[in-house]
């Protein structure tokens, strides 16, 4: 009489919003953009209309090159939501790796090893975070939340809280320069976007991030190292990091402990606005980089119209909850009507 | 059919806190044979599949395959030794292809370029699902596929790792006719290219339609092993049950009284079609069937816990339909949930807060605060009333036995004062103490007039305690049994079988 | 004062087995772990603060003067109230990540209506506007479902955008006339020589507590936290719930912004960049955590004690603030570990005797 075991009935596995089924998949996640492509429209048109020399040539290209630094954070941190966690240590990074890089160059080192420095700089971070979040078994949000405080800190008190200031041409060249008529950061944010819809969809490794994302009990039954890749994606967060913070301190020719700010929320909201969805095992590289396009633009716009920061801040806010409020609300599918639809 | 011997179990015994799950279980799965494993709920089978799949390890005991001890210590282990565990609750990531997912972590990748090849990949799965004789798209998103096709997927998994061993847990649970049929199929393909199906299942008509022998299992010891061919469903059940209905269940049955739920028609949540019951003051309605027939969505139903679809119901004569839990406990109805440690038990609360939450608007004291007086005055009846052991109204409700935290539990349901009683498994995880402690419990309570609606898969609680019977499968009603009719055999027989009883067939 | 929801029990945690029967070397290495466990959930970090005060007045000599404690107990107010709010929010398994925001806004609002309207004009916008702010983020999460994550941080936002647009020209002050007004002083106020900020704190602390345990709505607010299928069957709603919560958090921030402004005399958009972490980290060091429901008021207001008397230490001795940024990050990590790598052992060590023993490895 040991009537002990629960009895399951099968239950379908949840996912992420469905997409229509049938076949070409990559063509589905790629038109799973498609939501994101109007309002990219609207906004253009909207302030070609309003805005003074918004569609010059000139214009056009800043907001390339603005769109093209934050998306190389945004891609990696597409993985990393995609696995269904988040990084909030990013911009901390991001200061950290200015003030090493600028700090090097200023004290007469070579600009190469600056560079290189400042990457591992950030390679380091990254697999600190992926450590204590796999190892430590601590959540990421807080993790990160620690690593975030304690990089920062790390970044004031190497710069003496003081700003490092550089006058390097390769820094320059690196920000500004266009070889082949073309700005440096559209060309890495071109290649890097290629590389990561490569790596996402078509390695083994793109693959066990969504299956971590979309089952994380399955993956490791099914023998993945979830372990390896966790930390693998927080290492390539942390160097994105890096790349960002080099670009940024490039622009502005100097380091400092206070670059960044706010940032980290910034690149998971091109994210999470470009249609990955939180719950993770659905990446969407393509809407990553239309998000950045979005923010961009709508910066840009608001700047060309004199609308104080303000003002954008706000629009980026209310932007990300109505995204976010449009995902839930298609959330509600049937199967969901069959539990009690509380929270 | 040769005598050979693929898989060998021998003196297999795995031991929980409390319990003995298995008991020294012997028996051998021969090659390219459909070997059934029958028995009741809580026989041993899940148990079982987990040992075989690497998720347990046995107290004791040895399992052979193809002669040489298979101990795995992990599930990679089982499926490198090619057997493959088809769990109730599918191991499959809903986001991925159903390539991605049949290859999952073994993908065929360029060693350079470390791409996936997916043209294999395509290739190799339309291959498998050829030899399954079924239609899928290997890109299609697993998530968007029915549960029939995923389960599908979940083969073509195994037979990607070339698996000699293919457990199917329960399969049929939760598809339709037509699929159940196509299933048959699979398995009979399976069986004709040589690997061998262990077939889990309540459902006797499938063992009876595709397997070549059945081993029952029985409150977690081996009891025989038939071939189909020799047997028949009857023989199956009679071994299935036979046992000495044990006298610790003791129903005092009370006075009949008014009609005080009355379900008409109803269909709600995912299995439920179509019901029709009512229970009366003072009476115990239990309600059978295997796992997954609707009890759940029954009970949930009139609780307020899960969509209603269609047909009515009444409480206390008056037109009864609550949207939400809170609807029902206003309404007068008592509810404990089969899940104990997920949906019941607030795990980290004191056993006092965990009796008083359904009916906190009551204890208020001044200035509507809540009045601890008033809150140790609930505990301390509920305690007395009950017999619950514990060292306090403060002690954490986790540090209980299993047979005392239900005990709190009932005490919640029955705070408020209702005149319906919905128990779910009121005795799951519960030592025999208690079990008959919250048996008289029920009978006091019927004697007061409640009415009580039983849900229970023990089947000698079922018989012992309920007044009448209802036995569900797949939805809907396939028996009302009392009386005489009221046996072990009758509600298996009706629940796995096409046996009715008392209703129209 | 123990107003943790009823202590935890980090080991065996929801193990339901008839404890007749246990096998006793499991029951004892189990006991003594949790034991020791639940030792250091409750009073860890009371310790923590404790030997830092005793460290603190061996190396500082005017440590424990009159005026030093005085500050760190009004600097500490208007964090400690705010933390006090969301350990209410992570005993109920959600944050709120616009506090930040929320205290600018509040702030800047506060001091415009002190501008136009005098004293009690700000304190009742303060108090108001803070409940705005709470119930716009509690109808984010329940109608509109969007995840609490997401809801507060693009609120976070917004409620900076608006504090920004508001002092566009200037920051929002209180004039120099003003310094003298009741307003002004309340930051600095002493009833027997405790900072009435600080009189705030204990105040806002002592009526959460008795709002947890001693009122229906925070009983099933803890219950929610605990379990919300369970809280589900109980009838509990989860929309009620959610809005309390927040709710609660806005009004924390409004009487917050009371303690802050009154002695700062100044918001715009950039004030207390960062609040918001500062405040979960405070929660969290309490011991609350996020993925379980937990939290401890104890906790929480021995460890904003601990943050306050931290930086004054460290301010004392020239420490700049990158370096005390740095250390309030380790010493969160620190906490942080302690209690994962107490989960996981916790994990490990029953995997170990799953194996010998058989039982189901539960993840």
């Amino acid at each position: 009489m040991s009537a002990l075991q629960t009895e399951p009935v099968t239950t379908p596995p949840q996912a992420s919003p469905p997409v229509a089924p049938g076949r070409g998949r990559r063509l589905r996640s790629a038109l799973g953009t498609l939501p994101l492509l109007p309002p990219l429209i609207l906004v253009v048109v909207a302030f070609a209309v309003m805005a003074p020399n918004f569609l010059t040539s000139t214009n056009l290209g800043n907001v390339l090159v603005a769109a093209s630094i934050i998306v190389v954070p945004g891609l990696a941190m597409t993985l990393c939501i995609t696995m269904g966690e988040f990084d909030l240590s990013v911009g901390a990074t991001v200061a950290l790796t200015g003030a090493v890089t600028c700090t090097i160059i200023r004290d007469g080192h070579s600009t190469v090893a600056a560079l290189v420095a400042g990457l591992v700089v950030g390679l380091l971070v990254g697999v600190a975070n992926g450590l204590v979040v796999t190892k430590l078994g601590v959540t990421p949000f807080i993790a990160t939340l620690a690593s975030m405080v304690i990089v920062r800190g790390l970044a004031r008190v190497y710069t003496d809280s003081r700003d490092v200031i550089v006058n390097d041409s390769t820094l320059k060249f690196l920000a500004a320069g266009r070889p082949l008529g073309i700005p440096f950061p559209v060309i890495v944010a071109v290649v890097l976007t290629v590389l990561a819809m490569y790596v996402t969809y078509r390695t083994r490794f793109g693959r066990w991030v969504a299956a971590i994302g979309s089952n994380r009990d399955a993956a490791g039954l099914s023998g993945l190292p979830v372990d390896k890749v966790r930390i693998a994606v927080y290492a390539l967060i942390g160097v994105a990091g890096a790349i960002w913070g080099i670009v940024i301190s490039a622009q502005l020719q100097k380091g400092s402990g206070n670059l960044g700010l706010g940032f980290e929320l910034d690149a998971i909201a091109i994210v999470v606005i470009g249609g990955t969805s939180l719950l993770g095992g659905r990446a969407s590289i393509l809407g990553t980089v239309l998000g950045a396009l979005l923010i961009e633009v709508i910066r840009n716009g608001l700047n060309l119209m004199n609308v104080p920061p303000a003002y954008q801040r706000i629009s980026i806010g209310l932007l990300l909850v109505a995204a976010l409020a449009v995902q839930a609300i298609r959330r509600r599918v049937p199967l969901e009507a069959l539990d009690d639809n509380k929270n | 059919m040769s005598d050979s011997v693929l898989l060998g179990l021998d003196g297999l015994t795995v031991e929980f806190p409390g319990v003995r799950a298995l008991d020294d279980v012997s028996f051998s799965v021969r090659p390219g044979e459909v070997h059934a494993l029958v028995g009741e709920n809580g026989a041993g089978k899940s148990t079982l599949l987990k040992v075989l799949g690497g998720v347990n390890t046995p107290t004791r005991g040895t399992v052979e395959l193809d002669g040489k001890p298979y101990r795995p210590s992990r599930p990679r282990d089982a499926q490198d030794a090619g057997i493959a565990v088809i769990y109730q609750e599918f191991t499959l990531f809903p986001d991925l292809t159903v390539a991605e997912n049949v290859f999952v972590g073994r993908e065929p990748h360029h060693q350079v370029t470390r791409a996936i090849d997916y043209a294999t990949m395509r290739a190799e799965c339309r291959k498998i699902f050829s030899q399954l004789d079924v239609v899928i798209d290997p890109d299609a998103r697993v998530g968007d596929l029915s549960v029939s096709e995923q389960q599908l997927v979940e083969i073509a998994k195994s037979l990607s790792v070339d698996g000699r061993v293919i457990i199917m847990d329960e399969p049929t649970a939760a598809l339709a006719s037509s699929e159940v049929a196509r299933l048959l199929e699979v398995v009979r393909k399976l069986r004709s290219e040589g690997r061998s199906v262990i077939y889990v299942s309540h459902h006797l008509e499938e063992v009876f339609a595709v397997a070549d022998r059945a081993t029952v299992l029985r409150d977690g010891r081996y009891v025989t092993t038939l071939d189909i061919a020799e047997t028949t469903e009857d023989e199956l059940v009679r071994r299935m049950v036979g046992r000495d209905v044990e006298s610790v269940f003791h129903r005092e049955r009370a006075e009949v009284g008014e009609i005080v739920l009355s379900v008409e028609s109803l269909r709600a949540g995912r299995v439920l079609k179509d019901v029709s019951l009512e229970v009366r003051a003072g009476e115990v309605v239990g309600i059978g069937g295997v796992a997954g027939a609707g009890q759940v969505d029954l009970t949930q139903a009139v609780f307020g816990a899960t969509v209603v679809r269609g047909g009515t119901m009444t409480l206390n004569g008056a037109p009864f339909a609550p949207s939400t839990p809170a609807e029902a406990v206003h309404a007068g109805v008592g509810f404990l949930h089969e899940d104990r440690k997920q949906a019941g038990a607030f795990p980290d609360l004191s056993v006092e807060h965990n009796l008083t939450v359904t009916v906190l608007d009551r204890l208020r004291g001044a200035g509507r605060l809540l009045s601890g007086r008033k809150q140790r005055a609930v505990w301390r009846t509920y305690r007395e009333r009950m017999q619950i052991k514990a060292s306090g109204p403060g002690q954490l409700i986790s540090n209980l036995s299993g047979g005392n935290q239900q005990k709190v539990l009932l005490g919640r349901a029955l705070a408020p004062g209702g005149h319906l009683l919905v128990l779910n498994e009121p005795t799951r995880g519960v030592d025999i103490g208690a079990k008959s402690e919250i048996h008289q419990l029920v009978n006091e309570l019927t004697a007061q007039g409640v009415a009580v609606l039983m849900v229970s898969s023990d089947l000698p609680e079922l018989l012992g305690m309920s007044d009448r019977i209802v036995v569900l499968s797949q939805g809907v009603v396939v028996g009302r049994l009392s009386g005489e009719e009221a046996t072990e055999e009758n509600v298996i027989a009706c629940a796995t079988t096409g046996r009715r009883i008392g209703v129209a067939a | 004062m123990t107003t943790r929801t009823d202590a935890r029990n980090h080991v065996s945690a929801r193990e339901n087995h008839d404890v007749t029967t246990q096998q006793s070397t499991t029951t004892e290495e189990r006991r003594t772990g949790a034991d020791l466990g639940r030792l250091w959930d409750r009073w860890g970090i009371s310790a923590c603060l404790v030997a830092l005060v005793v460290v603190g007045s061996a190396i500082n000599p005017g440590f424990l003067s009159l005026s030093n404690v005085q500050s760190i107990l009004t600097e500490s107010a208007y964090l400690g109230i705010v933390a006090a709010a969301m350990t209410v929010a992570i005993i109920n398994g959600t944050f709120d990540l616009s506090v930040g925001g929320q205290l600018a806004l509040v702030s800047v609002l506060s001091l415009l209506a002190f501008q136009a309207g005098g004293t009690a004009l700000a304190i009742g916008v303060a108090v108001a506007a803070g409940l705005a702010c709470g119930s716009v983020n509690g109808a984010l999460v329940t109608w509109l479902r969007v995840p609490p994550f997401v809801a507060t941080l693009g609120m976070l936002f917004v409620f900076r955008g608006i504090a920004y647009i508001l002092t566009q020209d200037a920051p929002a002050t209180l004039g120099y006339s003003e310094i003298d007004s009741t307003f002004a002083r309340l930051g600095s106020t002493v009833i027997g020589q405790v900072p009435v900020p600080f009189v705030l704190m204990c105040l806002f602390f002592a009526a959460v507590y008795v709002l947890l345990r001693r009122t229906s709505a925070g009983r099933r607010l803890v219950a929610y936290g605990s379990s919300p299928e369970a809280a589900r069957f109980s009838g509990i709603s989860a929309t009620r719930v959610r809005f309390l919560v927040f709710g609660l958090l806005g009004l924390a921030v409004g009487i917050a912004v009371l303690t802050y402004i009154t002695r700062i005399w100044t918001a715009d958009g950039a004030t207390q960049d960062g609040f918001e972490l500062r405040v979960i980290t405070a929660a969290v060091l309490g011991g609350a955590s996020l993925q379980g429901g937990k939290g401890s008021l104890v906790g929480t207001f021995s460890a904003v004690l601990l943050v306050t008397v931290l930086n004054n230490l460290l301010v004392a001795r020239g420490v700049s603030a990158g370096a005390q940024q740095m250390v309030l990050g380790c010493v969160l990590i620190v906490a942080l570990g302690i209690d994962g790598v107490r989960n996981k052992y916790g994990r490990r060590l029953r995997a170990v005797l799953a194996r010998r023993r058989a039982l189901p490895v539960t993840p």
